[in-house]
């Protein structure tokens, strides 16, 4: 983030709690969300990091809860942090560091959502190697053609932009060749498919771009450095201070609150199971408490890309033994309808969907292996891997 | 349920660097390396030198105690040395596996103070060991055959106990006994006991036979006192253990580390293989959730009552995290939650990064020489101190509402 004038950690508190007052007058006990959140970006409480002016204070991310703590205490309504997510949370710390003017623009619709997000990264062809996507954009005086297929779009048919990474160079070794574009939705060239999963619902779409069209004026940082600003997307994406996580929250409530409804689902065996992963999921709490508090602090450490491993395991293992203990009562399913469900929840619906769902928490958003990768590299200081296609031009590399 | 403050605290890190550099020159591996000698060294100088000289007996001792001599300079005018300050001791004892009595010199002192028997803590601050006669692997230390008969004050005591941990450094043994149909905890001088070391899987932490025939000993406590003495120094004990089982992985994992940076097969470092580096992903997550489960245990139990007020730990309760803070009996629930879980996931990890780190050693891995086989020890012993992983597991059951 841009860098602040360097205040206390107690100016900061003030700066944010001096907002926050002001928003909760300005807002006089209104509970309209499009108001609210109108007044929040003015008073520079969308993300209280970013710069003075363009939704933020300037101060540490570690104040985030702090802001919404105090918002919560002064009777304003926190905005749904969940609503335009990938807007949110991926799209504007890219635009907020890379954008010009006219694209920062951008932020303020994000945050009173009026202009919904989705993400067009991976690819049939790349996956855990996101820097081989081969969509082509080709420019023609101030403007690009884009062609090419994405696939995993989370909200794709309910969005107005899309971020987007696109090779614009084939000629130069694949991390060289790419740049980064914010796309419109809603234009001929591109048409959204629903992408049914093992679950029988749609949750996510494949979008193709036929010709599609997008201004340079729309293109986030240099050309060719679309790997830079798209590595700024993925580690915010990792980035998310919010308060703690209560003990038994996520999964193992769901299958506790089960074992517990559910005499006969019991043995000592499944019990011996359940236990360990109990142990599991609130040691990973814990962990995710340590790591929480030390970024509040402003101390923030390593932790915290260990979690989405221990997440994955714990989710899989107790989704995996709760069909398992219910015995054929676990098999029952509601129905393999093609839903496109709006919202979603990991723990919801029935053991067999969530059984099923926990299946795609060690592939998405950086696979368990590729982590592991992470962490060995660059927490641990191990060499890393073999890489073959690193000097070669992406257009000569086997496909 | 409340939240546990998990950052780094002045004092602590104080005291951690002053135990880790007295360690550094006083016991390195061949030191620890030397417990397995015949005849083995009673490593008394460094044992003075951590709980007497540095103050770490004091520390156990609680409020009454003087400040560690480590912790001084940071430590504030009237410190209140607790489980969290213990806690970073035995992290950096584990990271050394030092043969040192604390941990049960620890549960000792825990016991002796909950009973209020002042002249026997200021004896143990003082530099003498006391341990709990009581198996390795109890996890009830009222249990007990030992018979004891005699007066209110002053009793005779008779009995045997097998594979207690330390018992031959120690000075004065608190032994759990019957004593009619009451519970006693009495003291009674180690020199009146015939203590009958064996050889055991660790010699950082020896193995004895302890046994009485009639010897003198002074009554500590009584009945349900003396019972919840013996828990809160089990649970001390156990929140201990999880931090020492959080050095002793952190420090074989930088162990296995180094030694698959440096290690050269096939052209290239053993670091360099996938197959490596994602047992060592693996290995640091877990690490790094057993510290904070450890720093949660300890930092729990300073903040929660000795003992519980009011009936059994958790008795009536079904939701885990649904309990008023001010309540005793619940903070006694959540502080042994805490407790049972850190020292439950600390038996298991201690012991697979152990093993996995040897086997990141390949053939070196099986040698005298190399360190690793001390670490594997004392990870494989830790399994059962104060109760095996399964039984902790069953009684954090009963807590948390997960019944068979």
């Amino acid at each position: 983030m841009s860098p602040a004038p360097q205040r206390t950690a107690a100016a900061e508190r003030e700066l944010v709690a001096a907002a926050v007052a002001a928003a909760a007058r300005r807002l006089a006990g209104s509970q309209d969300d499009a108001q609210v959140r109108a007044v929040l970006y003015d008073e520079g409480l969308a993300w209280v990091d970013f710069p003075a002016g363009w939704g933020g204070l300037g101060v540490s991310a570690g104040l985030r809860a702090f802001a919404a703590e105090a918002l919560a205490a002064a009777g304003v309504p926190v905005p749904d942090p969940h609503a335009n997510a990938i807007g949110m949370g991926m799209a504007a710390p890219t635009i907020v560091e890379y954008g010009t003017d006219e694209q920062k623009a951008l932020l303020a619709r994000i945050y009173t959502l009026e202009t919904i997000f989705c993400q067009l990264f991976s690819e049939p062809g790349a996956g855990s190697d996101l820097a081989a996507v081969a969509t082509r954009a080709v420019r023609s005086g101030d403007e690009w053609t884009v062609n090419g297929q994405k696939v995993w779009t989370s909200g794709a048919q309910n969005a107005d932009m899309a971020i987007l990474v696109a090779r614009t160079d084939p000629t130069v070794p694949k991390h060289r060749g790419l740049s980064y574009f914010l796309i419109d939705m809603h234009q001929p060239g591109v048409e959204t498919r629903g992408l049914r999963q093992i679950t029988g619902e749609s949750e996510f779409n494949e979008v193709f771009l036929t010709d599609a069209r997008v201004p340079d004026a729309m293109r986030l940082g240099p050309e060719g450095a679309g790997w830079q600003v798209a590595n700024t997307t993925l580690n915010s994406e990792r980035v998310s201070i919010g308060g703690g996580a209560a003990r038994e929250a996520g999964m193992i409530g769901v299958v506790a609150a089960a074992w517990r409804a559910h005499p006969e689902y019991r043995s000592p065996a499944a019990r011996a199971e359940l236990m360990d992963l109990w142990i599991e999921s609130e040691v990973a709490r814990l962990a995710g408490e340590l790591q929480r508090q030390q970024a509040a602090a402003g101390r923030p450490g390593p932790e915290g890309s260990g979690a989405k491993i221990s997440f994955a395991r714990n989710a899989q293992a107790l989704s995996a033994l709760d069909v398992r203990m219910r015995g054929a009562a676990g098999l029952r399913y509601d129905d393999w309808a093609d839903r496109r469900p709006e919202h979603y929840s990991m723990t919801g619906r029935n053991p067999v969907y969530r059984y099923l769902r926990a299946k795609g928490n060690s592939i998405e958003g950086g696979t368990t292996e590729i982590i592991r990768n992470i962490i060995a590299e660059r927490v641990l200081g191990l060499p890393g891997e073999h890489r073959v296609d690193k000097d070669i031009p992406f257009e000569d590399l086997p496909r | 349920m409340t939240t546990t403050d998990l950052l780094p605290d002045a004092d602590e890190e104080a005291l951690r660097q002053a135990v880790r550099a007295l360690l550094a020159d006083h016991c390195d591996a061949p030191t620890a390396l030397s417990a397995f000698a015949q005849p083995r060294p009673d490593f008394a100088a460094l044992r003075a030198a951590l709980l007497a000289d540095m103050g770490l007996g004091e520390l156990l001792a609680g409020p009454g105690g003087r400040d560690p001599a480590g912790a001084a300079s940071a430590a504030p005018a009237e410190p209140e040395p607790g489980p969290a300050l213990a806690g970073a001791a035995a992290h950096e004892l584990g990271r050394a596996v030092a043969p040192v009595p604390f941990l049960t010199f620890a549960v000792a002192m825990a016991a002796v103070g909950a009973l209020g028997a002042d002249e026997l803590v200021e004896r143990l601050a003082g530099g003498a060991v006391g341990i709990v006669a009581a198996p390795f692997d109890s996890a009830d230390l009222a249990v007990t055959t030992v018979e004891a008969s005699g007066s209110a004050s002053t009793v005779s005591v008779t009995g045997t106990i097998t594979a207690v941990p330390d018992a031959q450094a120690a000075d004065v043994l608190v032994v759990p006994a019957r004593c009619g149909e009451d519970f006693v905890l009495v003291a009674v001088e180690a020199a009146a006991a015939r203590i009958e070391g064996f050889p055991g899987l660790d010699e950082t932490r020896p193995l004895a036979d302890v046994s009485f025939d009639g010897a003198a000993g002074a009554v500590l406590g009584t009945g349900d006192a003396a019972g919840e003495a013996c828990e809160a120094a089990r649970l001390l004990g156990l929140a201990l253990l999880a931090c020492e089982c959080a050095g002793l992985a952190e420090r074989v994992l930088e162990i296995g580390l180094d030694y698959i940076r440096q290690r050269r097969q096939f052209g290239r470092t053993l670091g360099s293989f996938q197959a490596l580096k994602h047992r060592a992903a693996d290995a640091w997550i877990a690490v790094m959730q057993l510290r904070a489960a450890a720093l949660a245990a300890v930092r729990s139990l300073s903040a929660a009552p000795a003992v519980p007020a009011g009936g059994e730990p958790g008795a009536g309760e079904t939701e885990a995290g649904d309990r008023a803070a001010d309540d005793p009996a619940a903070e006694h629930a959540d502080a042994a939650i805490a407790v049972l879980t850190a020292a439950a996931y600390g038996k298991k990890v201690a012991v697979h990064v152990a093993e996995e780190m040897l086997q990141f050693h390949g053939g070196n891995g099986m040698t005298w020489e190399y360190p690793i086989h001390l670490y594997l020890k004392r990870a494989k012993a830790d399994e059962l101190l104060l109760g095996s992983r399964e039984a902790l597991e069953r009684e954090l059951a009963t807590i948390i509402d997960i019944e068979e």
